[in-house]
């Protein structure tokens, strides 16, 4: 675990643990966190600064973490760029041009590599996935899975993933998998009414080999033209 | 560098990068506000609270205010971008001033630059003399020439800038511009407003788009034609002004690593812009993705060339999130060279869900697959 020990942004999440994998080459870093934008001592940040204990690696370039927000009626999404500036010291961009005075989450899904490492690299197999017994609206564009002892790195564009039945539950059967995997994602999607503040996205939950959406997916998403979703990298319960 | 505490226009969070002495302040700046919104229509000024500032009041100086006016033409998205002046003034030493353009209020969110020195009221210093010194472009792979009065005058925190668009070479007026600039600072990292030209859909206003000086260069990523008496300019403040930390990944001079360097000037087969690092460690090969380009298109592909060292990584493929300079929205980024079968025609291929000439931005990490024939 990571040990959120301290901030420059007001937050409270001084206390919380991040999940993570990680030796000397990398670390998969899980967790959320809350961000006010309203608090003075966030206005005054040039950039956003957590101090943690029990990192591995001594620093890292950078990687997408996801802000979050709920606005407008809809489920907004974008990413930040993070970096370990060193073995204490995580840094996150600011979102900007998003409302003043908002709260959003910055989930971590991520991989940190940290810088000038030389070693003997070789290929991670890939894991193919399916959608099995998917209904018409259903269908996987392409996909980049790799599983690991203890964490996977999720990556699957689906063409097409919209249903009869919006606002009703989905659950569809991902075939390939061969760890027993159970975590959540953002399923992204584009819509030219999302305007200024990000994309959308709908939460989609892995259990086992099952992708679940409790609450069905909401009109707009259902709707959406183009390529929705999911990546993360992520560690095993 | 410092964040704006405030704003009386409802616009988001204002970060500035600044040089400020007890007689003049430079201010650089670029940001968006909404006229729609309650708070800017109630305000008859734009005001922008500040940290304490070096002076108290200036005399007047200048804000470009633009708004964006994209045209599909023959399945492409053609730039009529457009703005014009505002006086930007200091009030107080915690409030910078903007006029407010009544004009430009219908014309959707608008995007306001300020490079420019506020000079302290009433100070009745003597004067000090600059010396300039010329600005010359070395193209590559393509860029309009300099009119031959550009200049730059270059101080220790900060440097004026005048560019004057000269002549646009033949078959470039679409291309994307870059090239090599005598005399720019390479600390000097801007994202500015070129100005100027005609612009059939927008009589009363100035064309505008932007450029990007970086690392000594001038890069022009998609204008529309103009003719010549346009171009650059403005204050800019040098280096990295305390707390623009976001690193780059250091070039590599250690062969041994995997890592992959496309840098567009000297590879770029497309008319994309492209300037990336990647860099994979350890068994599995991790990669780090970090770079900017304008995305050929949901549907096409963009191509590039390894340079000689790149050609050390081996065959594979990989996805990554990336962030569109469209609100902030998210696509995906993949990416495949071919494997080892034939280094010598080593290349990278990429495709983008974003937008045809969408620019995007990555800053991503992902698991490199294996997509050679072994």
């Amino acid at each position: 675990m990571l040990t959120i020990v301290g901030n420059n942004f007001g937050g409270n999440c001084t206390g919380q643990q991040l999940k993570v994998v990680q030796d000397k080459y990398h670390a998969v870093v899980n967790g959320s966190i809350t961000v006010d934008t309203s608090q003075a001592a966030y206005k005054q940040a040039t950039v956003l600064e957590i101090k943690v204990d029990g990192l591995a690696i001594k620093n890292s370039g950078p990687a997408a973490v996801y802000a979050t927000m709920f606005y407008g009626g809809i489920h907004r999404i974008t990413v930040v760029r993070a970096w370990f500036e060193d073995q204490e010291t995580l840094r996150l961009e600011k979102v900007l041009g998003w409302p003043e005075n908002c709260q959003y989450q910055l989930t971590f899904q991520c991989l940190f590599i940290p810088f000038g490492l030389d070693c003997l690299a070789y290929y991670q197999r890939k894991t193919d996935v399916a959608l099995s017994g998917a209904p018409e609206g259903f269908l996987i564009f392409n996909s980049n899975v790799k599983l690991f002892d203890d964490w996977a790195f999720f990556f699957i564009t689906f063409e097409r993933f919209a249903t009869a039945e919006p606002e009703t539950p989905i659950n569809l059967t991902l075939t390939g998998l061969t760890e027993d995997i159970e975590h959540d994602f953002f399923l992204v999607y584009n819509d030219p009414t999302l305007e200024e503040y990000g994309s959308g996205y709908v939460d989609l939950s892995l259990v086992g080999n099952s992708l679940l959406i409790e609450d069905g997916l909401p009109a707009l998403a259902n709707a959406a033209a183009g390529r929705k979703f999911i990546k993360g990298a992520v560690i095993y319960e | 560098m410092f964040n704006a505490i405030g704003n009386n226009f409802g616009a988001g969070e204002i970060r500035f990068k600044s040089y400020q002495q007890p007689t003049y302040v430079i201010l650089n700046t670029r940001f968006f506000m909404d006229p729609t919104t309650p708070e800017y229509q109630a305000a008859d000024v734009l005001e922008i609270t500040v940290p304490k500032l070096s002076i108290d009041r200036s005399a007047n100086s200048v804000a470009l205010i633009v708004f964006r006016d994209r045209r599909q033409s023959y399945g492409s998205a053609d730039s009529y971008d457009a703005g014009s002046a505002a006086r930007s003034w200091i009030k107080d030493d915690h409030t910078i001033c903007i006029e407010k353009l009544a004009c430009m209020e219908g014309k959707g969110k608008l995007c306001v630059y300020i490079y420019s020195m506020y000079i302290q009221l009433n100070q009745g210093l003597p004067a000090e003399r600059h010396s300039k010194l010329a600005l010359n472009v070395t193209p590559s792979p393509i860029c309009c020439e300099f009119y031959r009065d550009s200049f730059i005058v270059v101080k220790e925190k900060w440097v004026f800038l005048y560019i004057g668009k000269g002549t646009t070479p033949s078959g470039g007026s679409y291309q994307p511009w870059e090239g090599v600039v005598d005399n720019l600072p390479t600390d000097i990292q801007a994202i500015v407003p070129f100005y100027g030209g005609n612009n059939q859909y927008n009589n009363n206003y100035t064309s505008i788009s932007e450029v990007t000086l970086k690392a000594g260069k001038y890069i022009h990523p998609y204008r529309t034609p103009s003719n010549s008496g346009t171009g650059i300019f403005g204050y800019f403040v040098r280096g990295d002004n305390q707390g623009e930390v976001i690193p780059d990944i250091p070039m590599a001079d250690d062969v041994t690593r995997c890592r992959l360097i496309i840098k567009n000037e000297e590879t770029m087969t497309s008319s994309y812009e492209a300037d990336f690092v990647i860099e994979g460690c350890t068994g599995p090969i991790n990669v780090g993705v970090v770079g900017k380009f304008v995305s050929p298109g949901v549907n096409n592909y963009a191509g590039y060339n390894l340079n000689e060292q790149s050609k050390k990584i081996p065959g594979g493929s990989f996805s990554v999130v990336c962030r569109t300079n469209a609100g902030h929205k998210l696509a995906i980024y993949d990416a495949f060279s071919y494997s080892e079968l034939n280094n010598s025609q080593r290349n990278i291929t990429c495709r983008c869900s974003a937008a045809r000439y969408e620019e995007v931005e990555v800053f991503d990490t992902s698991v490199y697959t294996y997509s050679g024939t072994r």
